[in-house]
């Protein structure tokens, strides 16, 4: 039976199709293809063709077009669209032009700049110009970087080592700083949050050397599928960016299903486990042999579906199904990856370590086990399967928490949405004097040097020079700010992780390897006694902080639970950035904020159903972090409806809904807001909910909350509205164990009231199922 | 030449003297731990041309030494000292470059560089650290613009002789490191009282810079005054060794240095210094080490009965003798001297004296020595 005849049965299932939501066709799409530029270079057409690529694809053209005009392209295409041409192409036209021209490639990892290398390589050899194009990153040895250095007219790094080997000691780069024509930026997505502003950082200082060089290099980048692909350009680059959006690539027919697993126990909320559900969809579409992904969310679902997986098939099938995460070693992922692509392997159970552009070919069916938190990793996941002829197949099956419930129980609302926006804040003041340290290291301020801030305004450099001058890091002197001190300052600033003090995490079980940091303000929450650290997949539990020296002690385990810590926190207002008054006296804003948070229980949860399982208490001091918040405040006399504690619980429930759907917005992780509830806040006299950011400083979602809260709400509502539990669940204000009795009610009616304050229509407001 | 006086008083440290410039002269009898008879030699004529860069002798060459703000060669850590000498009518010129202010070195480079032109430098670790790091600075100061870079590596810029890989390759093994700070103490005898430990030069120029005062950088100008005295004296030592025409003039471990090097080059004279290393090695650990080089260095000239008879001699004292020594020697009369009966009775002593000291791994090598002594016996029964 083929997929099609598969799918036909599927739809034939009535139990099956009770739990399909919704069951979404596109129709196939044929290739749009361009000729061949007739000024272009004669041997870059031949290699091409030698390579089996004889015409262009319509974004192909488009990209290169718009880099020969002077311009700076986002390609947002899909994968196995052939994205890479669209920057070899400008790229090596622009080196067979002048000899002394060079490249920049930045890949997010090492691994998908080895594979570049590989791919380009081939490419080159078919060119025969004796082109080097080489990866310069930790693994590089010492007497290849001088060849590189030297004589690399491509070199094939990531922002890591841009950072902290290239950029500090560029004066050895004179050849690729003077030659810099393109900087290529592959996977432009990952580049959010707290990773992406410090790349803004790099890049800006990358910008700064090679203007002296005399260079002004064009960026051509690749993204998936964002709601802002030119925007976050932009915003990293410094530099406007123009996307190409259309894809040229044919497609075959697809099928997107998404599908709630039964409830078990309706008043509780408690579904049957989207592991079990999951696997059971990736079975049945192996079984005829269809190519298939499963993505799980953690490590260990996707051991565990694997496993069973196994188990349920023939053996003849078993043996072609694989994992991947992680923690696999890089020589094993390769395996994988090629025998996905020559479909030796027929299936693999994957984390989301599989979203990223690894080249594994294409496949016929992804299935994915939770909600994989934002709408463009799930079109990412989804798009897994798409092949250029035959049709293709994705299932969502929803978990047990809010979003997924919402996404499950609202896809039209999943489907009209554009993919999320990647936010970043490069003028984050903590992140921005880190790049300012080591841009003055690299090369001495001016007076009067700019440093461009996110809109094309400019960021108050002088202010920040003062401050470190006044701290004796750098001196000004002779109109010129230098380097003070005989530290490196590179060295101090990791790319990947927050704020400047980090709690290293030491694992015990062989010896003692540093695996990993956490920031300090998270540590309490995520690194406490006991608690569940996941990390590069694993499972690890804490046996001991030592808050003073830094340090948490783990080893590796494996459970069936997480772990989630319970935060008091005091919230101070310190700067009001934006404030509105609504209709009916409901208020919104955003600003500075201090939090004072004290780490107080924290609870073992379970991954399938999320039911509590155990609990302990936490023993740490209390931390104090500035930080950015979105605030909603109720009208003043709304205080008086409902006796404190209920108010209370359903403040609580209205924070956890509106954190649980903002994710829904904003390319974040969960963890990287939180809320926090005041029943009568000192600053603004009335009860109040906030959303604040977990990285010192913030990273800019608070600005965007603010800008969206009426679309939030409305989420909130309509989730805590669709949601059959009786008075609260973990898919929607929490259990009532937690937010109490009267927690949903009394959270549902504040949603309405607020909206209806918000000046929604009455009609705008519609619970699921009434439409 | 001395920079212009610095127009902005941001720093208190330049209300007192300015000793931005510091001059010396030393004469040749207070130049302590030199070899007189090494300043005049001329090492290119010596044995071994190749290891030498510079013609003439150390009393023509200048030396360079620098302090920095960092180790590293990041952009961001400056020069702030350039330390220079050079020999003048007897008189060891010393020169000192302090650079008052950061704001102040694109013209500060430029006095250097008046004063480095022209002449060929001797440096320590210079090929990686010193010229590298002034290259940089004058690039930073002055921009990738298209003239010469006065500091830069190759035809444009100074010639240069960085002692460092040859301080390795004849003192590395005796004194274990070859820091300059070592070498002073170890072979050139120096001890040096109350000197400023290099590493904390960059904290005391930052402390200068942050208003502390210009004597703070006194002991940093004492402490580089040392190091190229140093150098000079250690060049004085090198000259000497290397203008030596005649291996056996040659005491045993610079020989055998010399000689390793001269081997890994290909140079003719590796011979005959392997073999001046091996008749006057002190220690039978270098006896044995320049042994083995000499023997593989006439195996490699085809000298068979030379090599032999090294060979011959490792194996003096039998139970001392290297395994190695046994199966090349038994190769050596098997193959090339075509006397098997030589090589059956060599294999016979190596067996019996294997199977006497019993070292870990005995068994393979007397089955090694076990198949050998088969083929040859089947060998020497065709003969017969």
């Amino acid at each position: 039976m083929n997929l099609a005849q598969l799918l036909e049965e599927v739809d034939a299932d009535p139990a099956i199709r009770a739990s399909v939501t919704a069951w979404v066709r596109t129709p196939p799409r044929e290739a749009e293809w361009r000729d061949w530029p007739e000024e272009s270079p004669a041997g870059l057409r031949r290699a091409l063709e030698r390579r089996g690529v004889r015409r262009l694809y319509s974004h192909q053209l488009a990209a290169w077009e718009a880099a020969r005009q002077g311009r700076n392209p986002v390609v947002v295409t899909p994968t196995a669209s052939g994205k890479t041409l669209c920057y070899n192409l400008p790229v090596l036209e622009r080196l067979l032009a002048e000899p002394e021209a060079r490249a920049l490639y930045l890949f997010p990892t090492k691994a998908l700049a080895q594979d570049q290398r590989a791919e380009l390589s081939a490419l080159l050899e078919a060119l025969g110009e004796g082109f080097l194009a080489d990866t310069y990153d930790g693994d590089t040895p010492p007497e290849r970087r001088r060849a590189i250095r030297a004589a690399a007219r491509i070199v094939i790094t990531n922002p890591d080592m841009l950072h902290a080997a290239i950029l500090p000691h560029h004066t050895q780069w004179q050849k690729l700083f003077q030659g810099l024509r393109f900087v290529v930026i592959d996977e432009l997505h990952q580049y959010r949050g707290v990773f992406g502003s410090h790349v803004a950082g790099v890049l800006r200082r990358l910008e700064r050397i090679a203007r002296f060089y005399g260079s002004s290099p064009q960026v051509i980048a690749t993204s998936a599928t964002i709601g802002n692909p030119a925007e976050l350009a932009r915003r990293l680059t410094g530099r406007a960016a123009v996307a190409i959006r259309e894809n040229g690539a044919p497609q075959g027919e697809k099928h997107f299903l998404f599908y709630n697993p039964p409830l078990v126990d309706p008043s509780s909320g408690i579904r049957r486990s989207s592991l079990a559900e999951a696997e059971a969809w990736a079975a049945r579409f192996l079984r005829h042999a269809v190519p298939t992904i499963l993505f799980g969310r953690s490590r260990l679902s996707v051991e565990l579906m694997l496993s069973e997986l196994r188990r349920k098939l023939p053996p003849a099938l078993a043996s072609r199904v694989e994992g991947y995460r992680g923690g696999y070693l890089p020589g094993e992922r390769r395996r994988i990856e090629r025998g996905l692509r020559s479909g030796q392997i027929l299936g693999v159970a994957s984390t989301n370590a599989l979203e990223l552009g690894v080249d594994i070919g294409s496949l016929s069916a992804s299935v994915m086990a939770g909600y994989p938190g934002s709408v463009a990793s799930t079109w990412q996941e989804a798009g897994r399967a798409g092949r250029r002829q035959e049709p293709a197949v994705a299932v969502l099956v929803a978990g047990g928490a809010p979003l997924d419930q919402y996404v499950v129980t609202h896809p039209e609302y999943f489907l009209s949405k554009e993919p999320e926006e990647a936010r970043i804040n490069p003028e984050n003041l903590y992140i921005l004097m880190s790049h300012v340290q080591c841009a003055a290291f690299e090369l001495p301020f001016r007076d009067g040097e700019r440093w461009p801030g996110l809109e094309g305004e400019e960021v108050d450099l002088e202010a920040i020079l003062e401050f470190l001058a006044q701290e004796g890091v750098l001196r000004h002197t002779g109109g010129r700010w230098y380097w003070n001190a005989e530290s490196f300052p590179a060295n101090e600033i990791s790319l990947r992780s927050a704020a400047q003090e980090n709690v290293v995490i030491v694992d015990t079980s062989r010896g003692a390897r540093v695996i990993g940091e956490v920031d300090l303000f998270s540590a309490p929450l995520l690194v406490h006694e006991q608690a569940i650290y996941l990390h590069g997949g694993r499972q690890y539990e804490v046996t001991r902080l030592d808050f003073a020296e830094r340090k948490a002690y783990v080893r590796p385990v494996e459970v069936d639970y997480y772990t989630d810590a319970d935060l008091a926190v005091e919230l101070r207002v310190t700067e009001v950035e934006r404030q509105e008054v609504l209709p009916g006296g409901w208020q919104r804003a955003w600003g500075e904020v201090r939090v004072v948070s004290r780490a107080t229980i924290f609870k073992k949860i379970r991954f399938t159903t999320r039911e509590n399982v155990g609990w302990g208490q936490i023993h740490l001091p209390e931390l104090e972090m500035p930080s950015t918040a979105f605030w909603f405040s109720l009208p003043p006399e709304s205080g008086a409806l409902w006796p404190q504690a209920v108010l209370e619980g359903g403040l609580l429930g209205l924070g956890r809904l509106l954190a649980g759907v903002a994710p829904l917005y904003l390319l974040c992780d969960a963890h990287d807001l939180r809320s926090s509830i005041q029943a009568r806040s000192p600053f603004t006299g009335r009860p109040t909910v906030f959303l604040y950011e977990s990285y010192p400083g913030g990273v800019g979602l608070s600005e965007k909350l603010y800008s969206l809260h009426r679309e939030l709400l409305r989420a909130a509502f309509e989730l805590v509205e669709g949601c059959p539990c009786a008075n609260g669940c973990p898919g929607c204000v929490g259990p009532a164990s937690e937010v109490g009795p009267r927690g949903k009610e009394v959270a549902r009616a504040l949603l309405a009231a607020a909206l209806a304050g918000a000046g929604a229509e009455p009609g705008e407001v519609r619970p699921y199922g009434a439409s | 030449m001395a920079p212009p006086p610095p127009k902005a008083a941001a720093s208190p440290a330049r209300a007192g003297s300015r000793p931005w410039l510091r001059s010396e002269r030393l004469p040749l009898e207070r130049v302590p731990a030199l070899e007189a008879a090494g300043l005049d030699a001329e090492p290119r004529r010596g044995l071994l041309p190749s290891l030498v860069p510079l013609e003439g002798s150390p009393r023509a060459w200048g030396y360079l030494d620098v302090e920095t703000t960092g180790l590293g060669r990041g952009a961001g850590t400056l020069v702030f000292l350039v330390g220079l000498a050079w020999w003048e009518e007897g008189e060891l010129v010393i020169r000192q470059h302090l650079l008052p202010d950061p704001a102040e070195e694109a013209a500060w480079l430029e006095g250097v560089a008046a004063d480095v032109a022209g002449q060929a430098w001797v440096t320590f670790n210079g090929d990686r650290f010193d010229l590298p790091l002034l290259a940089a600075r004058w690039l930073l100061s002055h921009g990738p613009g298209p003239g010469p870079n006065p500091f830069a590596a190759g035809r444009e810029g100074p010639g240069g002789w960085d002692l460092l890989p040859l301080a390795r390759l004849l003192w590395g093994r005796r004194v274990g490191r070859s820091s300059l700070a070592a070498l002073e103490e170890r072979v050139l005898g120096l001890r040096r009282d109350g000197d400023l430990p290099g590493s904390q030069a960059p904290a005391r120029y930052l402390a200068y810079l942050n208003g502390g005062g210009a004597d703070l950088l006194d002991d940093v100008a004492a402490h580089n005054r040392a190091d190229l005295i140093s150098l000079v004296a250690l060049t004085s030592r090198v000259a000497a060794l290397l203008a030596c025409a005649e291996p056996e003039a040659l005491p045993g471990w610079a020989a055998e240095g010399l000689g390793r090097r001269a081997r890994s080059t290909r140079e003719p004279a590796a011979a005959a210094l392997l073999a001046r290393a091996f008749r006057a090695a002190e220690r039978p650990g270098e006896r044995l080490r320049a042994g083995r080089l000499l023997a593989r260095e006439l195996e490699r000239r085809r000298r068979w009965e030379e090599a032999a008879a090294v060979w011959e001699e490792l194996l003096a004292v039998p139970a001392l003798a290297p395994f190695e020594a046994y199966v090349a020697l038994a190769k050596l009369y098997e193959h090339r001297l075509r006397r098997p009966e030589r090589a059956l009775e060599v294999v016979e002593r190596a067996r019996r004296v294997e199977a006497g000291r019993r070292l870990p791994g005995v068994e393979r090598r007397l089955e090694e020595l076990e198949r050998r002594r088969r083929r040859l016996e089947r060998r020497l029964g065709h003969q017969a």
